[in-house]
């Protein structure tokens, strides 16, 4: 798709309206809610960390430019053009899909509905079309992590195929991607100003220098740069049990680009033919505590590599309904024999 | 007890209308079977009309469980809402313009089957009310109508004004403000509906609900009430879910891949008509990670025993519910002056069997070959086949094949006209062999012929007459078939089932799958001709055994077919007919291969 | 006019008013499809509209090419379709429009040999193409012999039952949770009959039979009274109820107190009896929008000798409520 040298709602707002159902200004309607939820989008970030009692990452207005500019990155290189509707259902979910966490991080991902009901004036009419923004941006985060799945592959409203899965995965791993220095608190991380089991998540952020798609190859590099007394210092993080553990800002990069690379395994079942990422590349500089010298550079590469591996792996990984067959543990040819009330044969 | 069932013991009613203590004094458990079905995850249970889903379900509801368990509510280990799809309801000709137009066919859809079911749920509560013990604690239940209910159903949209609901109030006062409020959001939908008839414009503007976001929390609210049994799952009965348009089973289907069954359990019956397994996004449902599946017809053909067990059961509550002094095979004797002659066949049977016996001892010749002689007989000079009787309490057993609603709708007509016959001045004691034979062989003409008819009327879309004459094309021939082998001199005369020993294509296959989706024949499989691997073995219903004079009484052999003979049976019937005639069976089938299973 | 009146086939013209706009009639296999229309000047109306169900192209040919040549460049051919009303609907939509009634327009239809549901699709769509001041004109030929040639016990009009669906327009507003309550116009059909009720497993059944009868010699409406015993002996707790096969508004009061019966329950309407009773029920569920009309198409139909026609035709005013008039519920 050409943007023009422009972002994904430049475009948006150039396409003619035939492309659009009608009854409705699309366009208008759109520059209206996201200037209408500007002022909101800035309250996000302060008010989530009061009723939750944390720092959150920026959440506001830079955040949805950002993530606007990784949503174009991802649809540049496509051979398969979404519509000028389904950028409309994409865009409009982009600006609600974290304004729930104004009311707590907890299920933020539902709560956006209460917004989008506050701002009826600059939605469409239809519930339907209503219900669908709705559906692919909650389809981003929660506990629950398997959502796309649920989704239609394509539905027709008012007249149009959606790509309902596809709109709702690239939201999604464009909104993974749209974690970067940007995004921190650099000045207040710098003063130790933040609550301690927050800091981990601004120094990642703060190190995270670069993060783009390179389409030829179709690989996301990430690029961090660190200094020693970060890659040094042990940063207390709360676990999933709530018990706060030493980590390592190493270790919060490890993890997190794992799990862009799982959210990149996942989002690609549902977005391809449309975005085709096939792997994640991670270049890591540790630097002197002035930032010039670099002491070490660490690189890796998360892709599915040659033939599947299944040393070290078995089928009850894959397959969970077969630890526990017929009630009785695992199913294997001595549990069946056992079943069928055979000996044992040598 | 019902008064339909004081007019007439074997009335087949509704489930839905049998009050609790009728239920359990009607219903044989039989858990052994089902046992998928009352414990907690999704399942699919898929039965003849008639075979007993139904009734379940209406076992599986509150009011009978309290009284099965005797126990308090809040003490069953599941809480069960009977939830019937009525077509009427659902497959709405309106809704097709959606699909047509391309607007929003899903979520409409999905809100339609929401707020069915949810009310549904509502509806199925007065159960609670009807068991005679209702909480008397209702402030919970009041809170969750006037808050729980309301903010979800605001949050779906919904502007509608929140009922008075009254301070103190009881169950059902309570209940029937929620079904109040549930029928006002459905008739937001329901005028939508009205307009989509003539198109045009076709904006919604009213509440938009889903599983996920209404019916789920509804159930997590509602089991948490105190007289809930608490940590306990729900079961959403869907009977009838045939009755789904191909749209709406997607949505079903993708409400059974979502997790959570320790919360919420769908129990679903079909009468294998069931549309599509796949999802909105066009992925499958599978078996057994998904779901588990029930065959209640492959249960009783495969264990003939147990199903006589309990009609036997059955019959015997009913006849003891109507205080008459009866077994069953008393109520409904054999033809004795038929059964003494095919006695003295097998005792000659017995006698020669040293000398030409076929079977391992001499029991097997005398049950293997006595009554089949008998048949034969009657063909015999007089060609009277028709005077074979299909009387008796097992012979009417074994012609319903599995499925308890064709014992008691023949038994029921039987009870009539021998209320009839008696002129009313005596009290029914026993069936005459005549009226049994004469309701049976009625039934059976009319299952294959004017009922045939309209059981295809599916198909008449679908180039179905055509499909239609196949299909019976094929049923006469397979009567004509195993009528021919009835009357040989095979070792094993009483046939009942074809599998293929080569093909079949996918003209035959479609076929015989047809004859199947309308329980002409059963469909069951068996080791390959050539010994390795299985085929589909499909054994006619043996409902229809008085229409080709037929014994009923056994099901126990078959024969191989080959595609070329399956392709005459359906498109060139006179040509297969003029072949049994001439030419001896096995150059027009495959010699029999044996036995599905030994009797005694 | 609250009567209908009967009129020889040959004074039809005189009954119908001058400024007759438009005329609407459907080809069928059945020859009394032709009776009316053959028996009116062909230049008596500014527009004609010749409906056709595509699914019996062959069989309705003769009796259409007889409307199409009698009308000549007047006549419009409207396609609709046994198996897709919607096709039925739309296409008839469009021909209305394009008819572009105005003022005070009148509109003829010669309802005999609609389906059941074909018409009343039609008059669904009536409600919203004609403006308050224009008239609607019901004609029907009854059938002096149904199954013409058959012995009385052999007759059969159609066999089997290909589906059951609501008609579309009337859908009726099915609270879940409420039982059933299936209201059947009996007509010759015994077995669609019972196969309806069968399949949709009412929680009440009220079987109408008609009190009048449309031939003259009221051959038919023994018929119908012996159609409904062979019905009632399988359902034994029936509500019986009687209607007039004539008149609609008469028809219509009679279902309108059926309804009533059982106030709190989901009524379903299947008109299986005439015409003019079908319109009845249309009145019934224009007013009453809870109440769903259903249709069960047959299997096969007696097409060869389905019905010889009668020499006259009944005439009568119906007021349909149009779409502006329509209550909400």
């Amino acid at each position: 798709m050409d943007f023009g040298g422009q972002t994904i709602d430049a475009w948006f707002q150039r396409q003619p309206s035939e492309e659009f159902p009608t009854g409705f200004d699309y366009q208008a309607n759109y520059a209206a809610l996201a200037a209408n939820l500007v002022p909101l989008h800035k309250e996000v970030t302060p008010t989530a960390n009061v009723i939750d009692g944390g720092y959150l990452t920026d959440h506001g207005p830079e955040h949805i430019s950002k993530l606007l500019s990784r949503i174009s990155e991802l649809l540049k290189a496509t051979p398969n053009p979404i519509t000028a509707y389904e950028c409309y259902l994409l865009l409009t979910a982009a600006q609600v899909h974290d304004v729930g966490n104004i009311f707590g991080r907890k299920k933020h991902e539902e709560k956006c509905r209460e917004v989008m009901d506050d701002n009826l004036a600059t939605l469409p009419l239809d519930a339907v079309e209503r219900r669908k923004i709705f559906e692919i941006a909650q389809a981003h985060g929660g506990e629950e992590k398997e959502k796309l799945s649920s989704l239609a592959k394509i539905e027709h409203i008012r007249g149009k195929p959606v790509r309902m899965q596809a709109l709702a995965a690239i939201l999604k791993f464009a909104d993974e991607l749209a974690e970067d220095s940007e995004r921190a608190a650099r000045y207040s991380a710098k003063k130790g100003l933040l609550p301690p089991t927050s800091s981990i998540f601004h120094a990642y952020a703060l190190a995270l220098i670069d993060i783009h798609l390179d389409p030829g190859s179709g690989i996301i590099a990430m690029r961090f740069d660190l200094k020693k007394s970060d890659a040094l210092r042990a940063f207390p993080k709360k676990d999933k049990q709530g018990e706060v553990i030493d980590t390592f800002l190493i270790d919060e990069i490890l993890s997190r680009t794992l799990k862009t690379h799982c959210e990149r395994v996942y989002c690609s079942r549902f977005m391809r033919p449309i975005v085709d990422v096939v792997g994640v590349s991670v270049h890591i500089d540790v630097t002197d505590d002035t930032g010039y010298t670099v002491l070490r550079n660490i690189a890796y590469r998360l892709e599915e590599r040659g033939y599947p591996d299944a040393d070290g792996k078995d089928i009850y990984s894959l397959c969970p309904e077969l630890r526990e067959w017929d009630g009785n543990g695992r199913f294997d040819g001595s549990h069946l024999a056992r079943k069928l009330g055979m000996q044992h044969v040598i | 007890m019902s008064s339909d069932l004081d007019l007439n013991p074997f009335s087949v009613q509704s489930p839905e209308r049998i009050a609790a203590h009728d239920v359990l004094s009607l219903f044989v458990e039989d858990f052994a079977d089902f046992h998928q079905i009352h414990r907690a995850g999704h399942t699919f249970l898929h039965g003849a009309r008639g075979s007993g889903k139904s009734m379940i379900f209406r076992f599986l509801e509150p009011d009978c469980q309290i009284l099965k368990k005797k126990c308090p509510l809040n003490e069953l280990d599941f809480f069960a809402f009977y939830i019937p799809i009525k077509e009427m309801e659902v497959k709405l000709t309106e809704l097709i313009r959606l699909e047509m137009d391309g607007h929003g066919s899903l979520p409409l859809n999905e809100h339609l089957m929401t707020v069915n079911i949810v009310l549904k749920m509502f509806a199925s509560l007065e159960r609670i009310t009807q068991s005679g013990e209702p909480p008397e604690e209702t402030t919970a239940f009041r809170n969750f109508i006037s808050d729980t209910l309301v903010r979800l159903l605001k949050r779906g949209g919904w502007a509608g004004v929140v009922p008075e609901i009254p301070a103190e109030g009881s169950f059902e006062q309570y209940r029937l403000v929620a079904v109040s409020l549930l029928e006002e959001v459905y008739s937001e939908i329901s005028l939508f509906i009205q307009r989509l008839s003539l198109g045009g414009c076709l904006i919604y503007t009213g509440t938009l609900l889903g599983f996920k976001d209404f019916v789920r929390p509804v159930c997590a609210a509602l089991r948490s009430m105190p007289f809930m049994p608490a940590t306990k799952p729900f079961f959403l009965l869907v009977d009838d879910a045939d009755n789904f348009s191909e749209e709406q089973t997607r949505i079903l289907n993708t409400w059974v891949s979502s997790r959570g069954t320790a919360e919420i359990s769908l129990k679903i019956s079909t009468q294998r008509r069931y549309k599509t397994f796949r999802t909105i996004s066009g992925q499958s449902i599978e078996t057994p990670h998904d779901f588990s599946e029930v065959e209640i017809s492959d249960i009783y053909t495969s264990d003939r025993d147990r199903y006589m067990a309990r009609v036997e059961s059955i019959v015997e509550r009913r006849l003891q519910l109507a205080s008459i002094n009866a077994t069953p095979s008393t109520f409904f004797p054999e033809d004795h002056k038929q059964e003494n002659e095919i006695a003295k066949i097998a005792e000659s049977l017995r006698a020669t069997w040293s000398e030409s016996g076929r079977g391992f001892r001499a029991n097997d010749d005398a049950y293997r070959y006595a009554r089949p002689n008998f048949i034969r007989g009657l063909h015999g000079s007089s060609k009277s086949g028709s005077t074979y009787s299909y009387a008796g309490f097992k012979q009417l057993v074994h012609i319903s094949s599995g499925v308890v609603r064709y014992f008691l709708e023949p038994a029921a007509l039987m009870y009539g006209e021998q209320t009839a016959a008696n002129e009313g001045s005596a009290p029914v004691t026993a069936i005459a062999p005549h009226i049994q034979n004469k309701v049976t062989r009625e039934q059976a003409n009319r299952f294959l012929t004017s009922e045939f008819e309209r059981i295809v009327r599916e198909d008449g879309n679908l180039g179905g007459g055509d499909r239609a004459t196949k299909l019976r094309n094929l049923l006469d021939s397979l009567g004509a078939l195993f009528s021919h082998i009835l009357m040989s001199d095979a070792a094993e005369r009483r046939v009942f089932s074809v599998a293929f020993s080569n093909g079949p294509d996918d003209e035959v296959r479609e076929i015989f799958e047809l004859g199947t989706e309308y329980n002409y024949l059963h469909k069951s499989s068996i080791g390959k001709k050539e010994g390795a691997g299985r085929t589909a073995l499909y054994i006619l219903s043996r409902r229809l055994a008085p229409a080709f004079g037929l014994d009923p009484t056994s099901f126990a052999g078959y024969k191989f077919i080959t595609n070329e003979v399956a392709r005459m049976m359906m498109l060139e019937p006179k040509k297969f007919h003029n072949r049994l005639r001439t030419n001896h069976i096995d150059s027009v089938v495959d010699p029999a291969q044996g036995r599905l299973f030994e009797e005694n | 006019m609250a009567e209908a009146i009967a009129v020889p086939l040959s004074e039809v013209a005189d009954h119908l008013p001058r400024s007759a706009d438009v005329f609407i009639c459907c080809a069928s296999y059945e020859s009394r499809s032709t009776s009316v229309a053959t028996s009116l000047p062909s230049d008596l109306f500014r527009k004609v509209l010749i409906c056709a169900n595509k699914e019996f192209k062959q069989e309705i040919h003769e009796n259409e090419e007889r409307l199409l040549a009698h009308f000549g460049v007047k006549a419009e051919q409207v396609v609709l379709s046994h198996d897709d009303p919607f096709m039925g609907l739309d296409t008839i939509r469009t021909a209305l429009v394009a008819a572009n009634l105005g003022g005070s327009a009148n509109v003829v239809v010669d309802m005999t040999t609609f389906t059941h549901e074909g018409l009343l699709i039609l008059i669904r769509v009536l409600t919203v193409a004609l403006r308050p001041g224009q008239k609607l004109l019901f004609v029907y030929t009854p059938a002096s012999e149904y199954a013409v040639g058959l012995p009385s016990d052999q007759k059969w009009l159609s066999r089997g039952l290909k589906e059951i669906r609501s008609v579309l327009g009337f859908p009726g507003a099915m609270l879940p949770g409420r039982p059933l309550h299936l209201i059947v116009l009996v007509g010759f059909e015994v077995e669609r009959a019972r196969l309806l009720i069968d399949s949709l497993e009412p929680d009440a059944i009220s079987l109408g039979v008609g009190c009048d009868s449309t031939d003259g010699a009221n051959r038919h409406l023994p018929k119908n009274i012996e159609s409904l015993n062979q019905i009632s002996i399988h359902y034994p707790a029936f509500h019986h109820f009687s209607f007039s096969s004539i008149n609609p508004y008469e028809a219509e009061a009679s279902l309108v107190a059926q309804v009533a019966l059982l106030p709190e329950m989901n009524a379903v309407v299947a008109p299986m009896n005439t015409k003019m009773s079908t319109v009845g029920a249309a009145l019934l569920a224009l007013k009453n929008r809870r109440v769903q009309l259903c249709y069960a198409p047959a299997l096969t139909y007696n097409t060869p000798a389905y019905s010889s026609p009668a020499d006259f035709c009944y005439f009568l005013e119906v007021d349909i409520p149009l779409a502006n008039e329509v209550p909400a519920s």
